[in-house]
């Protein structure tokens, strides 16, 4: 069974007076329980607009989404749907996903289906920040008492509280320094296997792509131009945009910058 | 190789509550003309106030001692209408973020030959004439279009590249640039790294680039300082630092790197060589 399935989803934005922007053109795309799926693509590829649409913010064109094999309920106003509870996001920028008012032990309690008692919230509080490797003593403190990689260990605990079967991560590592960036995958991975949670890892780096997803889908101007298991992908990739791509990925290796000025010479 | 820009054990410290933090603690550094010098570090390490403290764009109530020396002049005591005829004119700085670097309701024309006149009096016409040289140099198709366009109608590579030429237009001997690939597409990126490369050998401006991404580096860095700390733990050529790093510091920077996570995932034990 598969836990999150896009069929064949078109969106097409409509501006006044202008053409209409087929910002996502027929992608279909599966997300089983276990896996992470990598959604690859620069700015302007459409990855954001099916994410809108992968997590119920908006209806697509044409197409469908399942979340749990039933069709996605989109979210209202103020609240996702009860049955789309299963399915968490985790944000790119974490100062702006948390409250600087409230104890981070209130705030991870936030994401809970029902609300639980002060004591068992208190336990429950404990579960997540251990969850994500925090000091759960650290509870009654605020967000900004915390590093950016700490806050997004906080925003991926408050996501864990509704026990989600799908979490949908749009560039969650992008404002992070390459220390917090390198832990924060190596959870994620960790959280997938032992939760058996099912995850849309969306990014524009496909070397971190690669990293932490089993199999990657290469967006370009609203298609999937390829996808396939990440490893096979990076190694012996297809579609000429892939190639550019990972051509264009700056590696650590000799120095080019002499190389590239004896050809210019 | 002639160096233009020495600085020598710079310690910056900011006011806090309790008195002053050290921000920088004795760094020093060397950057030869036509030579594009790396800084690298996680956030927090020192590398931007380094840069701000050339410029002398520190936060009010900075102190500062050791000395910035710049063209045979020390930086660190020069009053601030002297080091003004200095930025953006000898030295001129490049930022992550072009939309914020940009002016949204100037034309990209207006904001490339206002510094020119500023700087080098020189007549609008000319000022015009240089603006769409220095568009063609940053490779931007149509300058003379781009030159009555806004920031808004640019992508962020352009943006860059628009930001670039400003930086140029005054034909500084450096230009300090602080992760300025950092919000742009790889793709994108590849070719204002290319852009770097060029412009340092066709018009010998002298670069530092401050980035933590250590790729960046080894495509475009003659060499490499690595910070940490508010200090330079390692420095070198830089294949010397990123080959063959012999600093703990610079061996995690390069483990944290997503390429070696993903090396260590499909081949877990290679890093510690063979377990059996």
């Amino acid at each position: 069974m598969k836990v999150l399935e896009l069929d064949d989803i078109h969106v097409t934005h409509h501006r006044r007076g202008q053409s209409d922007v087929r910002a996502v053109r027929g992608v279909s795309l599966s997300v089983a329980p276990g896996q992470v799926v990598g959604l690859v693509g620069e700015s302007g590829c459409g990855k954001s607009s099916l994410a809108r649409v992968a997590v119920g913010l908006d209806a697509p064109t044409s197409g469908e989404v399942r979340f749990e094999g039933a069709p996605l309920a989109p979210s209202r106003l103020t609240a996702r749907a009860k049955s789309a509870l299963g399915l968490q996001m985790v944000f790119q920028n974490p100062y702006a996903s948390l409250s600087p008012r409230r104890t981070i032990g209130s705030q991870v309690l936030d994401g809970l289906r029902s609300p639980l008692s002060r004591a068992e919230g208190e336990v429950e509080a404990i579960r997540l920040l251990e969850l994500v490797g925090l000091d759960p003593d650290s509870r009654r403190r605020y967000p900004n008492q915390f590093s950016g990689g700490q806050r997004q260990r906080l925003a991926i605990a408050r996501a864990l509280a509704a026990r989600p079967t799908l979490m949908i991560a749009d560039e969650p590592v992008t404002a992070l320094d390459a220390f917090s960036s390198a832990q924060i995958v190596k959870l994620l991975t960790g959280l997938v296997r032992d939760l058996d949670m099912g995850m849309l890892f969306i990014s524009h780096d496909l070397s971190l792509v690669r990293a932490i997803a089993d199999e990657t889908a290469v967006m370009y101007a609203g298609e999937i131009v390829e996808r396939g298991p990440s490893e096979k992908l990076w190694n012996d990739p297809q579609h000429e945009y892939t190639k550019t791509l990972i051509s264009a990925i700056p590696v650590i290796g000799p120095n080019q910058r002499k190389k590239r000025t004896a050809h210019a010479g | 190789m002639k160096p233009i820009l020495e600085v020598d054990a710079l310690r910056v410290s900011l006011p806090n509550v309790e008195g002053f933090t050290d921000v920088v603690k004795e760094a020093s550094l060397t950057v030869n003309e036509g030579e594009i010098v790396g800084l690298a570090g996680e956030s927090g390490s020192g590398k931007t106030m380094t840069s701000s403290a050339i410029l002398g764009i520190l936060p009010k109530g900075a102190r500062t001692s050791g000395t910035v020396t710049f063209e045979g002049r020390d930086l660190l005591g020069l009053p601030n209408a002297e080091l003004a005829q200095i930025r953006g004119n000898r030295i001129s700085m490049i930022f992550q973020d072009p939309s914020a670097a940009l002016h949204p309701l100037l034309t990209i024309g207006t904001q490339i030959t206002e510094h020119m006149r500023h700087h080098l009096g020189v007549s609008k016409r000319e000022a015009t004439e240089r603006a769409v040289k220095l568009l063609e140099q940053v490779q931007i198709v149509e300058p003379r279009k781009a030159l009555r366009s806004y920031p808004h109608q640019f992508s962020g590579g352009m943006r860059q590249r628009a930001a670039i030429a400003i930086a140029l237009a005054c034909e500084p001997r450096m230009l300090i640039a602080d992760e300025p690939t950092t919000a742009l597409d790889v793709t994108v990126q590849d070719g204002i790294l290319q852009l770097f490369n060029r412009l340092c050998d066709e018009t010998g401006v002298a670069v530092l680039f401050i980035t933590h991404d250590l790729g960046v580096l080894s495509t475009i860095a003659d060499r490499t300082y690595v910070f940490r700390d508010g200090a330079v733990v390692e420095s070198g050529e830089t294949d010397d630092v990123l080959l063959r790093p012999r600093h703990d510091y610079t061996q995690a920077l390069i483990a944290s790197r997503a390429q070696s996570l993903a090396q260590e995932r499909v081949a877990p034990h290679s890093q510690n060589g063979a377990r059996k």
